[in-house]
């Protein structure tokens, strides 16, 4: 399986803020999400990935290629609507049917159907859930074979985000597909992605299989005594207040086998964030 | 490319709208007699040299940047879309006030054609030295402080004339030329199309410099 997304050791440099070094590769057929709290460097690594900013160093390979000649097979969806409110839903199949060669206005249309979108409409008249489903029509109507997703289903009600995360699955049937999404919605990337990478403060905190990440960590809750007996090379963090002691424990199979009395549950995407974010570091 | 002019048209529709509006009431004011024919041409002068600002004031309004970049077409072409698009908008409208101006001159309004498309090709010259310099500064700066530092160019060139240009003379030099022949007279809108041409490429050296290290 080739890589639709190679990114090596990338880096933008801000004078407050660093992003990177970045290593990542996204396989074909495949979802990675992309997670980290507000500020972590998501929206300026996918900036980076398509040169909308300038990386300060490293490589980037999309779908085989360089960004610029791989953009007529990207499609983009950030977290809002790049359209201007003077157009109208039609003026944007005008001019982007002017901008990729492969653009399929009948599958725009179909897109435009299925997500209950007037041509005539103006963007101006348009929800924010509407506006989203129009980015992704138009991210969709050139058949990308890649799909960069900026916080794309944020805002949106259940229902609308399931249709959406549907249109992400049967995107990537394709093995030549693949989606990079980044959202705070870490429910929807527990549902949907292959892959997570967590970011953190611009470092690549965890980067892997989601269920193999998910297999691996573990919540434990327990007396602090307890805490204190435990091999230090099983904790990642702890979390301790005057009613609970709290510790995101790795490898927890194995701890489990060592440690049968001591109750360690699943750990949720969003459970890893604010143990590594809130919690102290072992 | 031609995407992108067209998306530029196209949300400076009902700008345009009422652009071409003013200029038919405007020269309704001429045909009244109440204003020379000339004010046709300052009105486009005033209006062409707005308009740009106007385009990336929408863009900034949506973060089009952003999305144009990610779009396969490149900042040169992203640059000389928005270079066609003002110089498709000055030609137009020196068509158009042409085309008022024959009906001007029809009704007897106007007295000497020949003169009133000369005005209106340096006019035209005028509006595309505007944008000459106003482009570069909206790239660079942005739509806020571009404008800001746009009048404020203006002002210093208005303050300069009321101060120095005017106590001096004036245009009065140019009364020592003598009356310019009828073939000099037709080389002027040559000489300022070739001008306003090499000022827009010039301009859009500059504006391509300044977008190709921008990071949005």
């Amino acid at each position: 399986m080739t890589n639709c997304i190679e990114l090596k050791g990338l880096v933008k440099q801000y004078k407050t803020f660093t992003l990177g070094p970045i290593d990542l590769n996204v396989p074909g057929g495949s979802i990675l999400g992309l997670i980290g709290e507000n500020g972590a460097g998501k929206t300026t690594l996918i900036k980076s990935m398509l040169g909308i900013t300038r990386p300060t160093a490293g490589t980037v390979s999309l779908l085989g290629t360089d960004p610029d000649r791989a953009k007529e097979d990207i499609g983009i969806v950030l977290d809002d609507c790049f359209f201007s409110e003077y157009l109208r839903i039609k003026d944007v199949d005008s001019v982007l049917s002017r901008v990729f060669k492969g653009w399929d206005k009948g599958l725009f249309r179909d897109y435009l159907d299925k997500f209950g979108l007037a041509g005539s409409k103006s963007i101006k008249e348009l929800s924010r859930g509407m506006r989203m489903k129009l980015s992704l029509a138009a991210a969709l109507a050139h058949r990308p074979k890649l799909l960069l997703l900026d916080e794309a289903t944020a805002g949106l009600d259940p229902v609308v985000r399931e249709e959406i995360l549907d249109e992400f699955l049967n995107f990537i049937s394709d093995d030549d597909h693949a989606i990079l999404i980044s959202s705070h919605i870490t429910s929807d990337l527990e549902k949907v992605a292959d892959y997570i990478a967590y970011l953190h403060q611009g470092r690549l905190l965890l980067c892997g299989e989601k269920d193999r990440l998910l297999e691996n960590y573990g919540r434990l809750v327990c007396a602090r005594e307890d805490l204190e007996r435990i091999d230090r090379g099983y904790l990642v963090s702890t979390r301790r207040s005057q009613y609970s002691t709290e510790a995101l424990i790795r490898r927890r199979g194995d701890f489990h086998r060592l440690y049968p009395r001591l109750a360690v549950e699943p750990v949720t995407l969003d459970e890893l964030m604010v143990f590594v974010v809130k919690g102290e570091q072992v | 490319m031609t995407g992108l002019i067209l998306k530029d048209f196209l949300i400076l529709r009902k700008t345009l709208r009422t652009y071409l509006f003013m200029l038919v009431i405007y020269t309704g004011i001429a045909f009244s007699g109440v204003l020379t024919a000339d004010i046709v041409g300052v009105l486009m002068v005033v209006t062409v040299s707005i308009l740009p600002m106007n385009v990336f004031a929408y863009d900034k309004q949506c973060q089009w940047d952003t999305y144009g970049l990610a779009l396969p077409v490149g900042r040169t072409k992203t640059v000389a879309a928005r270079y066609l698009c003002v110089l498709l908008i000055c030609l137009l409208s020196v068509a158009m006030v042409s085309l008022l101006g024959m009906v001007l001159w029809a009704a007897g309004r106007i007295e000497e054609p020949v003169v009133f498309m000369v005005s209106c090709t340096v006019m035209g010259l005028l509006a595309i030295l505007m944008n000459a310099v106003m482009l570069p500064l909206l790239y660079k700066f942005g739509p806020e402080r571009a404008r800001m530092m746009f009048y404020g160019v203006l002002g210093l060139l208005v303050l300069a004339g009321a101060l120095f240009f005017f106590p001096l003379g004036g245009l009065a030099w140019l009364d020592s030329l003598g009356e310019p022949t009828s073939a000099q007279i037709s080389a002027i809108p040559f000489i300022a199309a070739l001008v306003g041409l090499v000022l827009l490429a010039l301009s859009f050296l500059l504006s391509r410099h300044f977008y190709g290290s921008k990071d949005v």
